[in-house]
């Protein structure tokens, strides 16, 4: 009875010997007489509770998803202590330990004993429950309903106190709890690009599902085989459907919800044909899924299709999908709409569709989700959609990242963000009452979803204590606070530019001193890996950067006298200082970083090469592959150099590496802001601060480009032209300069930013004062050639110069555009400009 | 512990070459691939091995007796094994399918006999235990039925088992070459190996249950049918940081295991106490076996090795055995005891230790002891054992397949660059070398139960037991076969080369063994090549682990000796730039080990493979990395540095030459020194 499960499955077959062993158990203790319990008011309670001994009572009348809460607590206490309590169906003996776990309801049938301790207690809300502690040696856990009895089962897991052998539960414990949002979940796409989920069977996910549970969990949402990625991939132990089917069976089993995120790939739904093909398809996968909850169609990321072609062919979509599974609710987001488009969806919206029963907000809505909540109509619930696994070109970058890091790193690393999630949760969660299903795309960001499952139960959690939470279940006791501790500190490695911030190498020491008291079993920990990794991967680059810096500035040495000693020989001296040490920086810890990679392979088939493990892309979290990307300038200058060398005369070469010496001189009375690196952009103007908008709606934040995006990443962009400041949407971007010489004559130099992904054809068009236009709409020129403009003197002769960047309005896609890279403003001696340099 | 899933791959490259082989052997086995000889013969295509293969990829399998505990575990493993390679998951059916269907039939002879299944004309199941045949029936009217059948109960589990051999499984494919039919049965009863989940095993004690049945599972594919547990207590710490059970509640469930398989169950059971003779000693002794042999589901024999460890005097250790049989029939009322005479005879006596324990064997007062085993530090030769040992009493052997130095089979012409880093429990396969120690020695013995301390000698494993069930199995055939069941047939031909080669890196000086880098460049070319799934496998990892290893150490040792040559060349112009230029100029040669690391790709490699190893299989390659027990238990990462020179003699050399007191002394030392 205990591991019944609802539906027939491969892996049931495994565990029928366990279910024999624990029926045996059930028959010895079945045989005890249980023993009433005293009423126990008066002596207080131990302060803590042995459970060593224990067993686990289980009312009659359990639920499957109860049953699999009652066997993810056996199981799980095993896993961290070797001690596997027997199940019983009685109250124990007098002076024995008990967990009782069940429903309020069918506790209180079975144990009248109990019953009044439960009354008292009690609340009533979906998905709560009870835990407390007895004398002499009880702890129940009462769900208010099915699902509380999972997530009761999960809070005490997170209680407990394990070591090898013994099960201490710490203090006596009183808990009334339940969640203050409805929808609690997140994203786990078995297909190609998530990097680690590809390779995953069906017990890891069962075993990650749970481990979501425990948090408070109540939705998980799966992609069909057919979705913006591969078909197939190596790493598939199944092929995708049958996964598809295995996952939605462990939802159901373990009482969970289950979206589908269906993203609408063909290419023209007006066409009636399509249409009918694609019913046939959704209707294929749909059926084959043993529970499905809601259908989620973005708009966009991927999608294309106008909502007045898209919302008939949902509406369809919707009828079939409730003939399969009844009750089932159709989702849509208006992802990447552009402002007509917007204005359709409202439209169409107003009419209130019956078949539509939610709207979700995620990446790529150019409206706030103020705004959306205001035009949708109140019956639809929103649902948030945040990106939780992303650093840069997403809907929550990191703020002011470095380019160390973008370079490396790069897009989807192992990222715990504890603060900047909660930031983000705090900001927008409560206008969208409904709850969240984040985007995820592996378990890199598996503590953002484990703080994003923690706000969602309770807003005013702290954060650090939900860190010592994660670390106490999933690190364990003894590490608990130096865990938790040094997930903050990783975040704060990426804080600020990483030349200054030596915490890196701090955070560092103290994870190799946890390193080095790890059990074995903590080194096979994924999670331990994971960080691990993240902590040598910071410091191998630290010790990078400084090593590059300083070469890249010894190469300046013989650049500098090039007229006493030649051209060529300069440029040669150059390039010695610039190669590549036969020894690396920091050797040792990279060495380090790419056994962890090995062992993140082998524990949770991880993919960070794409050489050595297969990943699908280098951008797909494959960072091992960049962990050698040049941090300097070397590249460029090489490429330079080339070009120098080519050049007719002597003058001519030195006049060029001139230039390149005196880059960033905007010459006397000018000024130069490197945009993007946040200590070299003093007239940039600011927005608003991080916790009122994380989503960067409303201002300017750090953007990259260049070829490092390149298909194969390349360095050969100047670091300062590859980091940009750039603004979303409408949003202009703005630089203020402030008691300027009134009577001169200033011309602007500047370079644009060029990022593949964002939408590079947008035009840019750029004023000054809001009156004086110092270029129309143009096109941004890829090779990121500074282009140089006359600043119309009346502009200046206040002494104050606003420049306002601008794209046309209402473009929607991913909202990008608008980004600039490099400024000078030079003023002109003998109101010309200082020096020439070559225009497009 | 995952099997590797070999990867799609073009249709010719699933040839099935082994067959070749198997159609070669001698021996007792009866194959007959008559339609499949042909097309070997004229050179396989790939459209004749296609035609001749039955797709299976939707077979159903049947177990004929539902009662058998064992059947049921065979068909269980018929289909996991399958899923793991091929990703099939072929449905076990309660009800006998239908005649369109194709099915694997699973059970003893009589049992398929009684649903009409009878072998084909000529084709005999031996009348031995453990035997069984395969073929085909295709006779109409009745479901397609690959039969599997057992000559007893648990000849089904090794039909089984060699069934899995001779599928091709690929991602999402699997069939059977539609030519088969065979019979066959095992040359020696017992085909076993010991099974230590103790400290010191440097990868077991990290296993879990469902770790160590995919073990027993691999060996069983491969006929093992006994296996030996080590009690909690030995001469090993009674804990490991590894240990996911403790130790008694992991021998419990190992035995459970091998009686759901119907394995034989040997305990390994030493006397490590002191004072034998002492009555409170004796009772305490049986106590403690009392305990582990009620708690234990199965018990087949009990050996206690009268040393290695122990230094029991037959005059005791007779008395006390008898009194540990009784305990031990108690629970287990028809299991055996044996002993070995492993005691290095120090003591001298009238006869010498041997000699009494002949003497008790031909008192006539131990019927009760059920045979005798042959070890390590036996101080006789197995066939003179034999002359000496009343016939009455079997022989099992109790070969070393596991250590390479200072045991009982060290690796002949070893360098002694390799007995410094890689050490006494380096992963080991040594096909040629065990075949030869094998077929000297097996015919004294009703079977063997090697001592192994770990998975290091996997393939050794194999190697006994394919040779103990057919000793006319040659070394290719046995190194293609687990190559293609453990790596893939995409990979086997090459893998099985690769451990032929692993064998020859170890095999004479190493300075002149130049294959050592062709055998690198074979396993490179696997590895580039590998799916992600060859990757997780470990056996592909320690192939990988030894063959780096191997490379890196032949690297060092030729740079290292160069390095000393150009030391000592600058010695010996110490007459002419004097003794302190030409001793600092030495040493700082000397040192480039520290500061020009040689092949430090390759030595990053090892590391990365460790960790691998460590992950995968929980093997434990270093002490302070992996909590190894010691560095001698195989923790060989840790002794990856070893100088392979003499640099630190001469180091230590010249801080005394340079406190010499005149150039004359100095000079004349230093020439001592050259000489």
């Amino acid at each position: 009875m205990f591991m019944a499960r609802c539906f027939p499955t491969r892996s049931s077959r495994r565990i029928q010997g366990t279910i024999l062993f624990l029926g045996a158990w059930l028959l010895l203790l079945g045989q005890n007489q249980a023993i009433p319990m005293a009423d126990s008011a008066g002596t207080g309670l131990s302060p803590f509770l042995d459970l060593t001994a224990a067993c686990l009572v289980l009312p009659a009348g359990m639920t499957c998803p109860e049953n699999k809460a009652a066997q993810m607590l056996v199981e799980e206490v095993e896993k961290r202590s070797q001690i596997g309590w027997p199940i019983a169906s009685d109250l124990p003996a007098s002076g024995k330990t008990a967990v009782i776990l069940g429903r309020r309801s069918e506790l209180e049938r079975a144990f009248p004993a109990l019953a009044n301790k439960l009354k008292t207690i009690g609340n009533d809300k979906p998905e709560g429950y009870t835990i407390v502690t007895l004398e002499p040696g009880l702890v129940i856990v009462a769900g208010n309903d099915q699902r509380g009895v999972l997530y009761g089962a999960g809070r005490l897991l997170r209680l407990l106190t394990y070591r090898r052998g013994q099960v201490v539960l710490d203090g006596s414990v009183d808990i009334v709890s339940a969640p203050r949002y409805r929808l609690r979940g997140h994203q786990l796409g078995f297909r190609p690009k998530t990097n680690s989920y590809d390779g995953w069977t069906v017990p890891m996910w069962e075993q990650y599902i749970r481990e979501l549970v425990i948090f408070g969990v109540n939705a998980i949402e799966l992609i069909p085989p057919r979705s913006d990625d591969d078909a197939d991939s190596p790493h598939f132990p199944l092929p995708p459907m049958q996964m598809m089917v295995e996952m939605s069976r462990l939802a159901a089993e373990y009482g969970l919800e289950c979206w589908v995120w269906y993203p609408a790939m063909d290419k023209d739904y007006s066409d009636p044909v399509t249409v009918t093909a694609a019913l046939k398809e959704w209707g294929d996968v749909l059926r084959q899924l043993p529970r499905v909850d809601a259908v989620f169609v973005p708009g966009g990321d991927p999608g294309h299709t106008p909502p007045k072609v898209l919302m008939p062919m949902l509406e369809k979509q919707a009828a079939q999908l409730r003939q399969f599974h009844p009750g089932a609710q159709m989702w849509i987001s208006p992802q990447g709409f552009d402002a007509e488009w917007m204005e359709d969806f409202y439209a169409i919206m107003k009419t209130e569709p019956a078949w539509l029963d939610g709207v979700v907000f995620g990446p790529q809505q150019s409206e706030s989700l103020e705004e959306l909540r205001a035009r949708i109509p109140k019956r639809y619930p929103i649902r948030f959609y945040p990106d939780i696994t992303h650093t840069i070109h997403c809907q929550f970058p990191v703020p002011d990242w470095d380019y160390a890091y973008v370079a490396t790193l790069n897009r989807e690393p192992i990222n715990p963000r504890p603060l900047d999630e909660a930031a983000i949760f705090r900001r927008y969660q409560p206008l969208a009452e409904y709850g969240f299903l984040t985007y995820s795309e592996g378990c890199n960001d598996d503590l953002n979803k484990c703080i994003w499952s923690c706000l969602g139960w309770n807003p005013d959690e702290n954060v650090t204590n939900i860190l010592r939470d994660y670390s106490h279940f999933f690190i364990g006791d003894d590490m608990a606070e130096g865990f938790a501790q040094g997930l903050l500190a990783l975040e704060r490695n990426w804080r600020g530019t990483l030349i200054s911030n030596e915490g890196v190498y701090t955070t560092l020491l103290q994870f190799q001193a946890m390193e080095k008291a790890a059990t074995p079993q903590l080194k096979q920990n994924w999670r331990f890996q994971q960080a691990l990794y993240r902590a040598y991967y910071d410091a191998t680059d630290r010790a990078r950067l400084l090593s590059e810096t300083l070469q890249e500035q010894r190469a300046g040495e013989p650049l500098s006298k090039a007229k006493s000693i030649g051209s060529f020989q300069a440029l040669a001296a150059a390039e010695t200082a610039l190669a590549s040490p036969d020894v690396k920086p920091a050797a040792e810890w990279r060495a380090r970083v790419f056994e962890l990679a090995e062992a993140l392979f082998q524990s949770i088939h991880m993919q960070l090469s794409v050489e050595k493990y297969q990943a699908i892309a280098i951008r797909r979290g494959a960072n091992l592959d960049l962990i050698d990307f040049p941090l300097n300038n070397a590249q460029w200058l090489r490429e330079r150099f080339a070009e120098i060398r080519s050049a007719g005369t002597e003058p001519e070469r030195l006049q060029r590496i001139d230039e390149i010496l005196n880059w960033t001189d905007p010459g006397p009375g000018g000024f130069y802001d490197d945009l993007g690196n946040t200590v070299m952009e003093p007239h940039l103007v600011r927005g608003e601060s991080y916790s009122e908008d994380p989503a960067f709606l409303h201002s300017p934040f750090t953007g990259f480009g260049g070829s490092m995006f390149d298909s194969i990443p390349r360095a050969t962009t100047r670091v300062s032209s590859a980091t940009h400041s750039e603004v979303l949407n409408d949003q202009p971007l703005e630089m203020l300069y402030r008691n300027l010489d009134k009577y001169a004559h200033y011309r602007l130099r500047v370079v644009y930013g060029n990022e593949h992904l964002s939408s590079s054809k947008i035009p840019v068009r750029l004023v000054a004062n809001e009156r004086y236009e110092i270029h129309p709409f143009m096109k941004r020129d890829r090779s990121q050639r500074p282009v140089e403009f006359d600043v119309p003197t009346e502009a200046t002769a206040s002494g104050e110069l606003r420049l306002t960047w601008t794209g046309p309005a209402g473009q929607g896609g991913n909202g990008r555009g608008v980004q600039v890279a490099e400024v000078w403003l030079i003023r002109a001696q003998d109101g010309s400009p200082q020096r020439s340099v070559s225009s497009p | 512990m995952k099997p590797s899933m070999p990867q799609s791959d073009p249709a010719g490259t699933r040839r099935r070459t082994s067959f070749l082989n198997t159609i070669a052997k001698g021996g007792r086995e009866a194959l007959y691939y008559s339609r499949f000889l042909i097309s070997a013969l004229i050179g396989i295509s790939a459209i004749s091995a296609r035609a001749a293969s039955l797709d299976l990829s939707r077979a159903k399998i049947f177990v004929a007796n539902s009662q058998s505990r064992i059947e049921a575990k065979a068909a269980e493993m018929l289909r996991d094994e399958i899923e793991k390679r091929t990703r099939i998951g072929l449905d076990i059916v309660a009800a006998q399918p239908g005649a369109d269907e194709v099915v694997i039939m699973i059970g003893t002879a009589e049992e398929l006999l009684s649903r009409s299944l009878a072998p084909p004309a000529g084709l005999e199941i031996p009348s031995k235990a453990d035997g069984y045949a395969i073929w085909i029936d295709s006779t109409k009217g009745h479901a397609t039925s690959v039969c599997a059948a057992g000559h007893d109960q648990r000849g089904t589990l090794f039909a089984v088992g060699r069934l899995l051999r001779l599928l091709a499984m690929d991602r999402d494919a699997l069939t059977l070459d539609s030519g088969v039919r065979l019979a066959t049965a095992p040359r020696y009863a017992l085909r076993g190996h010991q099974m230590g989940f103790r400290p010191k095993t440097n990868a077991y004690d990290g296993w879990t249950v469902a770790m160590w049945e995919q073990y027993f599972r691999d060996m069983i594919v491969f006929g093992m049918n006994a296996l030996e547990l080590v009690p909690p207590r030995t001469d090993d710490d009674l804990d490991s940081p590894l240990f996911p059970k403790p130790p008694m509640e992991m021998m419990e469930a190992m035995s459970q295991l091998a009686a759901d398989y119907g394995l034989e169950v040997w305990i390994w059971y030493p006397i490590i106490d002191k004072n034998y003779e002492d009555p409170a000693t004796v009772a305490a002794i049986l106590k403690e076996r009392e305990e582990t042999f009620r708690r234990l589901p199965r018990i087949d024999a009990v050996f206690v090795p009268s040393g290695d460890p122990g230094e029991v005097d037959p005059r005791y250790l007779f008395p006390l055995m008898a009194k540990i049989k009784k305990v031990l029939n108690r629970y287990h009322p028809h299991a055996a005891i044996w002993t070995s005479p492993q005691n290095y005879d120090d003591k001298p006596k009238t006869r010498g230790w041997l000699g009494d324990f002949y003497e008790q064997l031909h008192s006539g007062q131990a019927d009760w002891l059920d045979g005798v085993v042959f070890g390590p530090a036996v101080t006789t030769t197995l066939e003179k054992l034999r002359q000496q040992v009343p016939d009455r009493f079997p022989i099992r052997l109790y070969p070393d397949i596991t250590h390479s130095m200072k045991c009982q089979y060290k690796v002949p012409n070893w360098d002694a660059a390799f007995g410094l880093t890689e050490g006494r429990e380096a992963i080991n396969p040594r096909p040629e070398g065990y075949a030869k120690i094998f077929r000297q020695s097996q015919q004294y013995g009703i079977g063997f139960i090697s001592y192994s301390e770990g998975c290091n000698d996997d393939f050794n494993k194999v190697l006994w037991s394919c040779l103990g069930w057919d000793p006319g199995m040659n070394v290719e055939e046995i190194t293609k076969e687990y190559s293609r069941y453990f790596i893939g047939d995409r990979d086997a031909a090459k893998w099985s080369e690769g451990l032929l080669d692993l064998e020859k890196n170890w095999n004479g000086p190493l300075l002149t063994n130049h294959g050592v880098d062709d055998t690198l460049h074979l396993f490179q070319s696997l590895e580039k090549d590998a799916t992600p799934q060859e990757k997780l496998n470990w056996r592909f990892q320690q192939g990988l682990y030894r063959a780096y290893y191997d490379a890196y150490v032949k690297a060092r040792l030729e740079y290292e000796t160069d390095l000393e040559r150009q030391a000592m060349a600058c010695l010996r112009k110490a007459n002419e730039v004097g003794s302190s230029r030409s001793r600092a100029q030495a040493e700082a040669i000397l040192d480039q080990v520290e500061t020009r690391k040689v092949a430090p790709e390759l030595r990053a490699k090892v590391f990365e493979l460790g960790e691998a190893l460590f992950q995968s299989i929980h093997m434990q390659l270093s002490v302070p990395r992996y909590q190894a027990k010691e560095v001698s238990r195989g923790a060989n990462l840790d002794t990856i540095d070893t100088p392979l020179n003499n640099r630190f003699q001469l180091e230590k050399r010249f801080s005394d030459i340079r406190k010499l007191p005149s150039e004359e002394e100095r000079l004349a030392a230093i020439a001592q020194l050259v000489k």
